[in-house]
């Protein structure tokens, strides 16, 4: 049998249609867009701290380059390395191996999907070279100011940018769809729901958030193209057009993506916590349950991102209502996380750490999103810090925490080699102990009522008694993004130089554990696993071993031909 | 190049995949594809609905689209779906060369809905009605387009599936036929929302 195709290196490495291969192509993309995103963070925080001072690698951040920079962060970052990170990357390569399947139900759509979202990010990239440079409305892309080149001053770059986000929103949806269907239609033998792990449940509540979330905020990208374009006035109130319109296609959209970011994170650390606790989760249904009831609420509380726009007051009340009940179900989620971990036998391997990590940190995001929720505290807030504080507190978690967590898990079986343990580690201190120093003076900082969306607040006398810690601030964002070099010096040399991994190093019960690693193409030897038990059945009393595989009988490639 | 790249499933003995019953991957594909353009549309229409509640003026905006011509449209495409069916139907009986010929009347009655349209665009285009003359022409061009591109997406795929049917050489591809008669009758369903919304309304709301 071929198992070995005969793959030019175009077909193998560029065009392929393996699902490892284009999740490996995902991965190293969203690295690639995350060392920019991390250089505008930097340049952020510099013109915070020292600004109107040349910062070293850039220049002086004057107050237009700062809108260009703060827009991009935000898009870059959320768009092309938390979507790639989180949905695209893990659902690509865990789907098929996790549920036993050989490859994508639709392999080609998949291959598209990554060519689609490789063509956004170069159109993002172009918008520098353009006239007028890129767009600098905020990554929020808040009309009028998205609308019209004679607010910002950039035309051509705002058709790029929309150009670039339609597409890797339709990109992302033909993945979402793809995803879907394989859980769906390609589950091997014995793989029913409540047998699939928690990281494939999760990786699907997000893409099904998302491709019902994403069409609004694609009509409202249309609707902005056309007042780009044609001249209309969509958003334009002197046209007739109505700007709020925009915040309600966007946060229509934007609030169930912040899920979309923070689903796949949650199945990782529930997984992981799984295997380095030896416990089976506690509640699977109920989190099921739970993530059911926050994907239905999800759609209903976009209007909190828009207290302060002098909305109905009327309608103020329900959307708190629905942003304070949201908690609920991800509290019920939380405590499961927790009560997994209870009594566990823990050992703190690096995907461990930064599932622990994810947890410590996370929770400070959630509880000062009620502050948020409630329109009284939110009308004060809302412009300040405060904002910026709670968000990254949600985000980076998500993104970073959840995604380091997930390439530490997985890197045995996406390269067939263990990362430094020692290196990873440090990584991981280093990284939460800064990431803690940068964004919480945020929380102090916003409180004490500093706005944010300015460039230089040293223009401000009223926030001179933030200076020291906007400077601390900065200091520790710098040394959090350079310890992110640890990383990447971890990630590519352990390709070549780490220890070879074992099958299943973690002695782990989920199937993709049971090919090889790096899997071949294909998969599977000649027959599918056949699936006879749960995902999370370790630690069972009167057994000898404290975990069973969910395949006990495949023989892998052992019996091959 | 497609038999190297893809996984061969047919070079492994066994597949025991675990399916709904009747479900194949492509149908299911399409329902979620279609799922997620009725979003879209319902961003755009839900919007539109919003602004034209607040605008009873747009009714005289209305008046000017062609509601012969908008008739006869919606003729052309329910008839096109007609004939898709009749083709998804014969292809399922064994009949490839029949169903190339239904799909050929579905396409040129696709086609006519396009030149309509086209007609229509340029006789609004000479009374100086631009997507930037107003709002509501702003929301005529931008619905109308999109639908129109959709049905020149629809086009496209019948054309391909015809081109092979005709040569009885659809082979793998039996599937697409239904799969895009789906799809074609939710392009023709959206229609169904435009034409009362966009041509029909044509009273002031609250006066």
């Amino acid at each position: 049998m071929s198992q070995e195709h005969h793959q030019s290196f175009l077909t193998k490495y560029i065009f392929s249609t393996d699902h490892k291969m284009v999740a490996k192509q995902f991965l190293l993309l969203a690295l690639a867009m995350a060392v920019f995103g991390g250089f505008y963070a930097f340049l952020i925080r510099w013109e915070l701290a020292y600004p109107n001072q040349p910062a070293p690698f850039f220049g002086v951040v004057t107050p237009d380059k700062y809108n260009v920079i703060i827009t991009l962060h935000g898009t870059i970052m959320l768009f092309f390395v938390g979507m790639p990170l989180l949905n695209a990357f893990p659902s690509n390569f865990l789907v098929p191996l996790m549920i036993g399947a050989r490859d994508m139900a639709f392999p080609r759509l998949n291959m598209a999907s990554f060519w689609m979202t490789f063509v956004a990010a170069i159109l993002l990239i172009s918008s520098f070279f353009v006239p007028g440079g890129p767009v600098a409305g905020g990554w929020t892309g808040y009309a009028p100011l998205s609308a019209s080149s004679e607010f910002t001053g950039v035309k051509a770059g705002a058709v790029l940018w929309i150009l670039s986000l339609a597409l890797i929103f339709i990109a992302s949806s033909l993945g979402g769809i793809n995803y879907l269907v394989t859980v769906v239609t390609m589950r091997a033998k014995g793989m029913t729901y409540s047998r699939v792990p928690l990281t494939v449940w999760f990786l699907l509540a997000a893409a099904m958030t998302f491709f019902l979330a994403v069409g609004p905020i694609l009509a409202g990208a249309f609707m902005l193209l056309m007042d780009n374009v044609f001249g209309t006035g969509f958003f334009l109130p002197g046209k007739g057009g109505e700007p709020l319109l925009w915040q309600h296609l966007f946060w229509f959209f934007g609030h169930p993506e912040v899920y979309v970011l923070f689903f796949p994170t949650l199945g990782f650390v529930l997984d992981i916590s799984a295997v380095f606790a030896r416990k089976p989760v506690f509640g699977q249904k109920l989190i099921i349950g739970s993530t059911v009831v926050a994907i239905a609420l999800s759609f209903i509380v976009w209007a909190h991102h828009m207290f302060q726009t002098g909305m109905n007051p009327t309608l103020v009340t329900p959307f708190a209502i629905t942003t304070i009940l949201i908690s609920v179900p991800f509290a019920i989620i939380y405590i499961c996380m927790f009560l997994t971990i209870h009594n566990g036998s823990i050992s703190l391997e690096p995907p461990m750490l930064w599932a622990l990590g994810f947890l410590a940190t996370f929770l400070v995001g959630g509880l000062t999103g009620i502050f948020l929720g409630a329109a009284g505290a939110d009308i004060y807030l809302h412009g300040t810090y405060f904002v910026i504080a709670h968000f990254h507190y949600t985000m980076f978690p998500s993104v970073f925490f959840g995604g380091y967590a997930a390439i530490n898990y997985w890197y045995p079986k996406m390269f067939g080699r263990m990362l430094n343990k020692t290196a990873a580690t440090i990584h991981f201190v280093l990284t939460f102990i800064f990431f803690n120093c940068t964004f919480w003076p945020l929380f102090i900082v916003g409180m004490g009522g500093m706005v944010r969306r300015i460039a230089d607040p040293s223009f401000y006398p009223q926030f001179s008694p933030f200076v020291h810690l906007n400077i601390f601030a900065t200091i520790s964002a710098m040394c959090l993004i350079a310890t992110q070099t640890i990383f990447l010096w971890n990630f590519f040399s352990s390709m070549k130089n780490g220890k070879k991994a074992e099958l299943n190093p973690y002695q782990a019960n989920t199937l993709e554990w049971l090919a090889q690693s790096p899997p071949p193409h294909g998969n599977w030897g000649p027959k599918l696993p056949v699936v006879t038990s749960g995902p999370y059945e370790y630690s069972e009393p009167n057994k000898t071993e404290d975990w069973h595989t969910q395949a006990p009988s495949y023989k892998g490639e052992a019996s091959h031909g | 190049m497609d038999n190297v790249t893809a996984v061969d499933h047919a070079e492994y003995e066994v597949e025991d995949y675990t399916g709904p019953a009747g479900t194949t991957a492509g149908r299911l594909g399409v329902w979620i594809l279609i799922s997620s353009e009725i979003t879209i549309f319902a961003g755009l229409l839900g919007s539109y609905i919003l602004f034209r509640l607040f605008h009873p003026e747009w009714a005289e905006e209305s008046a000017h689209l062609n509601i012969v011509l908008g008739t006869v449209n919606t003729m052309l495409l329910l008839t096109s779906n007609f004939f898709m069916m009749k083709a998804s139907t014969a292809v399922d009986q064994g009949d490839q060369k029949k169903s190339a010929k239904l799909m050929l009347i579905t396409v040129a009655l696709g086609l006519a809905f396009l030149v309509v349209k086209g007609f229509e665009y340029a006789a609004e285009f000479s009374h100086g009605e631009f997507p930037s003359k107003n709002t509501f022409w702003s929301f005529y061009f931008l619905l109308t387009g999109l639908h129109g591109t959709h049905i020149l997406g629809g086009l496209v795929a019948i054309t391909i599936l015809w081109a092979k049917a005709k040569n009885n050489a659809l082979g793998e591809l039996k599937g697409r036929v239904a799969l895009t008669g789906l799809y074609w009758s939710f392009v023709e369903v959206v229609w169904v929302f435009l034409f009362p919304l966009l041509y029909l309304l044509r009273e002031g709301g609250a006066k």
